[in-house]
């Protein structure tokens, strides 16, 4: 088992307020690994500090042997590891199709770039009936695919989801995990992800870790994971997080 | 919100140390300095205390203005109108109101006046200004200092379009101005330590955050605007009356200019900041003024640079921006310092 | 008022208005991606001008030099970018206000010492002064060539903007600069090239603002920069095609009311114009954009 991301002792926050108090994971290359925790207890901020959106105040985080923690977000998608950001955030004036080749413009190769297009289309029907669509006009399911996709586009090595069920309706909720399974399987992804819906999660992950007020207080493979349920039961109805 | 027991103390102790300042210097005006020394001194103290004006709007909320000088030049013409007497308004400016043509008004009466019509105008203006967007403030408060010098230029026959009202009576010693000062500086740093200081500063540092906590933001910023412009009346109406002649030139760019630069030079949000910013482009510009004309230094001819002045602090501008861009203080006061408590400088 | 008058002054908005279409877009463009305001955006102009009636003076065709002055203009924004927005891109918003502004007037400082504080005029050839008259109403050749180059230049940005990689990319931006870099696209280049964009802009209109007007002096920039200003501002701050509209739309303010406004007030035409901006601000702060319906998911 290779390491493909490695974090260790990370800090960060946002300004003055810390809100990762020294956290440390590795995600092995072809694993799915969820993150999970009540609300605020700093799985976006882990997110975004690993893409480069938010600078760590202390720690480390190396990808695939480069120590990516000081470097900006454009040149972290251009090694391979790529966020889907929480909340999706396409961009909602462009259409489908500009949202996609978006996700492919750091890439060089003209020719593959277009094939990508084409089989990424051809692999969501639903949004190759919208490609021409403005994203803003998209439901929230097709929007959490599009974005799933328009990442794909980087070609990455690995994907990080944040929250990529949240405000979904439960039916587009499957669906969406049904994804998040196809791209271990048939893109070969490693995947990180930060998700609320704990069952959904497990079911879809090889492992986990409990982020609990900025740091981790459990982790283990899912099986382990669901055993200890109660201590999860416990982090969201309040515990130590009110 | 209250008052910031800690702010108070500190606004307190910069108090005792700049009215010190400010009274250092009337002092020295009225036993040693010559004329023209005493000239550039008076004028330094009432242009100090309308830098501390501005900052009270600028500082606390974050917002470049350059409106404020709009204010300055509206409280110097309604004074300047007010106590001129009839005689000398009949040829330069036919058009005024014989009410306030007759009035050859005395100091508190010419600047009560300044200061009513610097309220009602800083009151109109102020409520489209505090409900916009930050990004656009600034613009638009250039265009309302456009906006009235177009008029003041333009109305000749009340303010004496481009040449300006002369012979102003001179109504102001060093005294008043002193006492301009010490009330401007007071009124300043009792703002920055009150609720509706702290309020709009909370907005300045994260407005979503200020929101969230209930804070009303067009409100703090009206107010912050509101009282700002009083103060500047304050200062602007002295101001003429102790300048005696002043054109609309006077409160276009170049005192805009100045006067901010002052301020971020010395730190925005800082009133200490602001006496200490005025103090050094003041003297830059009084080192400078003098190579504007061409010198020689040991054998060098240094030939005429006109605009010498403002290049110069163009320049210092620039370098402290990106050297410490909260200016020289940032957001510390003189009664902040304190033996083994010396904080962070500037603010990011 | 006679249809030949009416079309007339139609035609002077349409002229005017180009001009003031092309400033607003060059400095929405910057605007869009960085929400920020360039306050040394006008001395693209005045960089442009000089450079104009400079080689005008050395006996360059105006054609040739038109270029030459374009070119001037982007280096006079990409300039500003280096000295006074990249030093301070983790500064408060405050501090590019003040170092856009302190650029502005070193440049007017160094124009008056190193040219001259005087007006300095270009002389236009011949050709572009004729006049075409058709049924009484006076088509000068100048204006329509404003009006073609104008349509043209908005017709290839457009055509930058939707066509290709970079100019979505920047559209990309404008609406949300953070994912943009999420894709790779890097913050640096996005917004040199914005920058770029707006000098060309800026740097067009300013060959036909000189080759209007004649005479270029140091302090010649403020002008545009409130045109634009006002411009942007009632179009919906950030818009593009609101810059657009908004620069027509003051124009055709600016002309009518010097058309119906008594002598006496046409002075202060330009204060007018700012009472407006003030007052629509106040009214809509949004301008007059329309809103793009989106869905929340």
């Amino acid at each position: 088992m290779t390491i493909l991301l490695e974090v260790r002792d990370l800090e960060a926050g946002y300004g003055p307020v810390r809100v990762l108090h020294g956290v440390s994971l590795d995600v092995n290359k072809g694993e799915v690994v969820a993150i999970l925790g009540a609300n605020g207890a700093g799985k976006s901020t882990l997110m975004t500090a690993i893409s480069g959106l938010v600078r760590p105040t202390a720690g480390s985080i190396r990808f695939r042997d480069t120590t990516i923690s000081s470097l900006a977000t454009e040149q972290i998608t251009r090694l391979g590891l790529t966020l889907v950001p929480e909340g999706r955030r396409v961009f909602a004036k462009l259409t489908v199709l500009e949202n996609l080749k978006m996700g492919a413009y750091a890439r060089r190769d003209r020719a593959r770039i277009a094939t990508d297009l084409d089989s990424m289309l051809e692999r969501f029907p639903v949004l190759a009936e919208r490609r021409a669509q403005r994203a803003g006009t998209l439901s929230g399911g097709e929007q959490q695919q599009l974005a799933i996709c328009r990442a794909l586009m980087s070609s990455p090595s690995c994907i990080l989801l944040d929250e990529p069920s949240l405000g979904l309706a439960p039916v587009m909720v499957d669906r969406v995990f049904d994804v998040v399974a196809q791209l271990r399987e048939r893109d070969g992804l490693t995947v990180v992800l930060v998700e609320q819906s704990i069952a959904n999660a497990l079911e879809v992950a090889d492992r986990a870790y409990l982020v609990s007020n900025g740091r981790i207080t459990s982790s283990g493979t899912s099986a382990q994971m669901v055993d200890a349920a109660r201590e999860l039961e416990a982090a969201y109805l309040g515990g130590d997080d009110a | 919100m209250n008052w910031s027991r800690r702010r108070l103390a500190e606004s307190g102790r910069t108090f005792v140390v700049l009215g010190l300042v400010f009274t250092v210097i009337a002092v020295v005006i009225e036993t040693v300095l010559g004329r023209s020394d005493s000239r550039i001194a008076t004028e330094f103290m009432l242009v100090t205390s309308m830098v501390i004006a501005i900052q009270v709007y600028v500082g606390n909320s974050g917002l470049v203005s350059f409106g404020h000088i709009a204010f300055f030049a509206i409280a110097a013409y309604v004074a300047g109108l007010a106590a001129l007497p009839p005689e000398r308004l009949a040829s330069i400016a036919p058009d005024v109101p014989a009410w306030l043509a007759n009035m050859e008004a005395s100091l508190p009466v010419a600047v009560g006046l300044a200061l009513i019509a610097v309220v009602i105008f800083a009151g109109f203006t102020g409520v489209p200004f505090a409900r916009m967007k930050a990004s656009v403030v600034s613009a638009a408060t250039l265009a309302l200092l456009v906006l009235v010098h177009s008029v003041i230029n333009l109305w000749s026959g009340v303010t004496h379009g481009p040449l300006g009202l002369v012979n102003v009576p001179d109504l102001v010693n060093t005294w008043v101005v002193l006492g301009t000062c010490l009330i401007i500086t007071a009124a300043a740093l009792l703002f920055r330590a009150s609720p509706w200081g702290l309020r709009l500063q909370a907005v300045r540092e994260d407005e979503v955050a200020a929101a969230a906590l209930g804070i009303p933001i067009a409100r703090s910023r009206f107010t912050g605007w509101m009282v700002s412009a009083v103060l500047m009346g304050l200062g602007g109406s002295v101001w003429a009356l102790n300048a005696m002649a002043f054109a609309p030139a006077q409160f276009y760019f170049t005192d805009t200019f100045a006067m901010l630069s002052m301020l971020v030079i010395g730190g925005l949000g800082s009133v200490t900041g602001a006496v200490l910013g005025a103090a050094i482009v003041t003297v830059l510009s009084e080192l400078l003024r003098n190579l504007e004309g061409g010198i020689v230094i040991g054998g060098f001819e240094i030939p005429e640079l006109p605009g010498i002045v403002q290049m110069a602090t163009a320049v210092l501008i620039l370098l402290i921006l990106i050297w410490r861009p909260g200016g020289l203080l940032g957001n510390e006061e003189a009664g902040a310092f304190r033996v083994g408590n010396v904080k962070g400088w500037g603010k990011r | 008022m006679t249809a030949q008058l009416l079309i007339q002054q139609l035609f002077n908005a349409l002229s005017i208005g180009s001009i003031y279409a092309l400033l607003a877009l060059g400095l929405a463009v910057v605007f869009s991606v960085l929400g920020l305001l360039n306050f040394a955006y006008g001395e693209i102009i005045t960089v442009t001008s000089y450079t104009m009636v400079l080689l005008v003076s050395m006996g360059v065709p105006l054609l040739a030099a038109a270029p030459v002055g374009v070119i001037a203009g982007i280096l006079m924004s990409v300039f500003t970018e280096a000295v006074a927005f990249r030093p301070l891109r983790r500064a408060p918003a405050y501090a590019v206000v003040f170092s856009s502004f302190a650029v502005s007037l070193l440049v007017q400082a160094f124009i008056r010492n190193v040219v001259s504080p005087r007006p300095q005029g270009l002389a236009v050839p011949a050709w572009l002064d004729q006049v075409i008259t058709i049924g009484g109403v006076r088509f000068p050749a100048l204006s329509l060539v404003t009006i073609a180059i104008a349509v043209l230049s908005m017709i290839a940005l457009t055509a930058l903007l939707q066509k290709s990689k970079h100019g979505l990319a920047m559209r990309a931006a404008a609406e949300d600069f953070q994912t943009t870099r999420l894709m790779g696209a890097k913050a640096g280049r996005l917004i040199l090239l914005a920058f770029a964009v707006s000098g060309t802009l800026a740097g067009i209109a300013g060959v036909l603002w000189i080759a209007k007007t004649g005479s270029a002096t140091p302090d010649m920039g403020f002008n545009p920069l409130l045109q634009a200003f006002v411009a942007v501002v009632l179009g919906g701050m950030g818009s593009l095609r609101g810059a657009v509209a908004g620069g027509f739309a003051l124009a055709f303010v600016e002309v009518g009311l010097q058309v119906f406004l008594p002598r006496d007030f046409v002075p202060y035409v330009q204060a007018i114009s700012l009472l407006v901006v003030i007052i629509v601000l106040y009214v809509r702060p949004q301008g007059f954009a329309r809103r793009v319906e989106e869905r929340v998911a």
